[in-house]
């Protein structure tokens, strides 16, 4: 626990001339439900690319527990935004949940005991066991995406990286996620989440990082959500967001 | 003439229908489960670029060794055809340059090339051009058979070695990366194996016919496949099917063996587009359709809340 997943500093991430994110700080404690929010546009897949290491640095130091990120990386599960797949693939959720332990067998592994019971205990921990010989395309959003939390259940992991999960998701499907990505912190992984709904923010994260190109605030969530920092997030809209909540 | 004495007679005279059969055999099968990764990949086109650049690849190998020997044209058509997939990725990887248009920049640009060269300084070289685009299955010689029944079995091969790989970043590639699979050099591998194959099978079906043999045993098997595997299987069936009906068509209608196979493996398509359980046009089942109509995939999201 002493040692932070995540630690990254005075990182600057660009597109050409184009800055997504300049001089980000923060270190993310071990053992924490963390979210990653800010307003559209505000660089927050960008950063979680160059944490999975999917987008070279321009400058700065990430690293994960404690060591560099190449090898911190190997203890690392990432589970990128939906709408990167095509729907039309010839696979079924099993197959897809099959290719989690992929990395750890190697290309020539066999599937033996352990795999499948991995395979298995990850389709139940999101329930689509009855789903398994479908074809992903056949699955509604939600349960695709259960299919996809499934295989980094399955690949397994200290720290847990998720871009927008919640995306097109229903609200069945996005309290079953919450429930094992809490089951996740409780077994003491670390899990970090791209989230754009504020309303359930202080429900959801135990620590939270604004960002807004820059990193406006980062530390546990009671301190760092606060209406001030939001305004220096989102500028003038956080107004509506803070009034939805007040009615509901 | 009973059925029997019919399609057993070509196997009697001479030993041209072996020859032909075998080798196209080889040469659709292997262009079959390649096209089914190219399908997927959406990268279709590429075979057909990849085709059409082996001319100047086959011309320039020519050039440099003054040998006609398979091995050296092979090796010119994959340099080629590499350096070519390579600048077509670079151009590509350009935000202001749309693939599709890269892929017809670069391919017919090195087409081109490749014309001027079989026009000019290699006009006394032996190279049949009409052989090269629309191939020969019934005069096919040793060294092409020799060619195919090793060049196939290795890239089948390397297909069942690598599937995993293959089959991971051809569906997810970041996630394929995400996992140390080399995202890159699968792309390439995948590549050269299909410069090799198309080239092995320029004699037998020719360079354009080729193409069709990469496409459309693919696109059948998608329109009926859940599975990958089942995919590959359906597209190795409509491969040897195509060979078998289109040959004998060939031998009815006394017309080219390769145009009579592409076209039979056109008209499988067709049926397949027609008559597919759940994409058909034509019989759409309970459930059909699932996949493509936004209607459906709200039934599926009202499903999955219900379950």
């Amino acid at each position: 626990m002493n040692q932070p997943a995540v630690a990254v500093r005075e990182l600057r991430l660009s597109y050409g001339e184009e800055v997504a994110v300049k001089d980000a700080k923060f270190t993310l404690p071990a053992g924490s439900l963390v979210g990653v929010v800010g307003p559209n546009g505000a660089g927050k897949s960008t950063l979680i690319k160059a944490i999975v290491g999917a987008k070279r640095p321009d400058g700065g130091e990430i690293s994960i527990f404690g060591d560099s990120a190449e090898v911190g990386r190997r203890r690392m599960t990432y589970v990128p935004q939906r709408g990167a797949v095509d729907w039309d693939f010839p696979i079924t959720a099993e197959e897809v949940v099959r290719q989690g332990r992929f990395k750890s067998m190697g290309l020539l592994g066999r599937f033996k005991k352990k795999e499948r019971r991995a395979v298995e205990e990850a389709m139940e921990a999101v329930d689509i066991t009855d789903l398994r010989h479908r074809q992903i395309g056949a699955l509604s959003g939600g349960q695709r995406q259960r299919v996809f939390l499934a295989r980094a259940l399955a690949q397994g992991g200290d720290l847990f990286v998720l871009d927008e999960p919640f995306a097109g998701v229903d609200a069945s499907t996005e309290s079953a996620i919450m429930e094992v990505l809490r089951r996740l912190r409780d077994d003491g992984k670390t899990v970090l989440v791209v989230h754009h709904d504020l309303v359930t923010v202080p429900e959801y994260f135990d620590e939270l990082i604004l960002l807004n190109r820059e990193v406006v605030a980062c530390g546990p969530t009671e301190d760092v959500f606060t209406e001030e920092n939001l305004r220096a997030t989102y500028g003038g809209r956080v107004a509506i967001v803070k009034g939805e909540k007040a009615g509901g | 003439m009973g059925l029997v004495e019919w399609v057993a007679g070509p196997w009697q005279v001479g030993d041209w229908m072996w020859r032909g059969m075998l080798t196209v055999h080889m040469v659709a099968i292997g262009c079959a489960v390649l096209g089914v990764f190219l399908y997927l990949r959406r990268m279709s086109l590429l075979a057909d670029a990849l085709a059409h650049v082996a001319l100047p690849g086959i011309a320039a190998a020519f050039l440099i060794s003054g040998s006609l020997d398979a091995p050296v044209l092979l090796t010119g058509a994959v340099v080629v055809g590499l350096l070519s997939a390579l600048s077509i990725e670079t151009l590509a990887s350009r935000p202001n340059i749309r693939s599709d248009a890269a892929i017809g920049i670069v391919f017919t640009s090195f087409f081109a090339v490749g014309v001027i060269l079989l026009s000019t300084v290699m006009r006394d070289a032996h190279i049949d051009t009409e052989c090269l685009l629309f191939g020969d299955v019934l005069g096919v010689t040793d060294q092409t058979i020799w060619l195919v029944v090793t060049v196939v079995p290795a890239v089948l091969l390397l297909v069942v070695l690598f599937y995993r790989w293959l089959a991971v970043s051809s569906f997810d590639p970041r996630f394929a990366a995400a996992i140390g699979i080399p995202v890159t050099l699968v792309n390439y591998g995948l590549m050269t194996s299909v410069t090799v194959t198309v080239v092995a099978g320029f004699e037998a079906v020719g360079a354009i016919l080729v193409i069709a043999l990469i496409i459309v045993p693919g696109a059948t098997a998608h329109l009926l496949a859940d599975r990958l595997v089942v995919m590959i299987a359906i597209a190795i069936s409509h491969a040897v099917a195509s060979c078998w009906l289109g040959m004998y068509a060939a031998i009815a209608f006394n017309t080219s063996a390769a145009g009579a196979i592409v076209v039979v493996g056109g008209i499988l398509y067709l049926l397949a587009f027609l008559f597919a359980p759940r994409h058909g046009r034509l019989l759409p089942k309970s459930g059909g359709k699932r996949r493509r109509s936004g209607v459906g995939d709200q039934r599926a999201e009202r499903e999955g809340v219900a379950t």
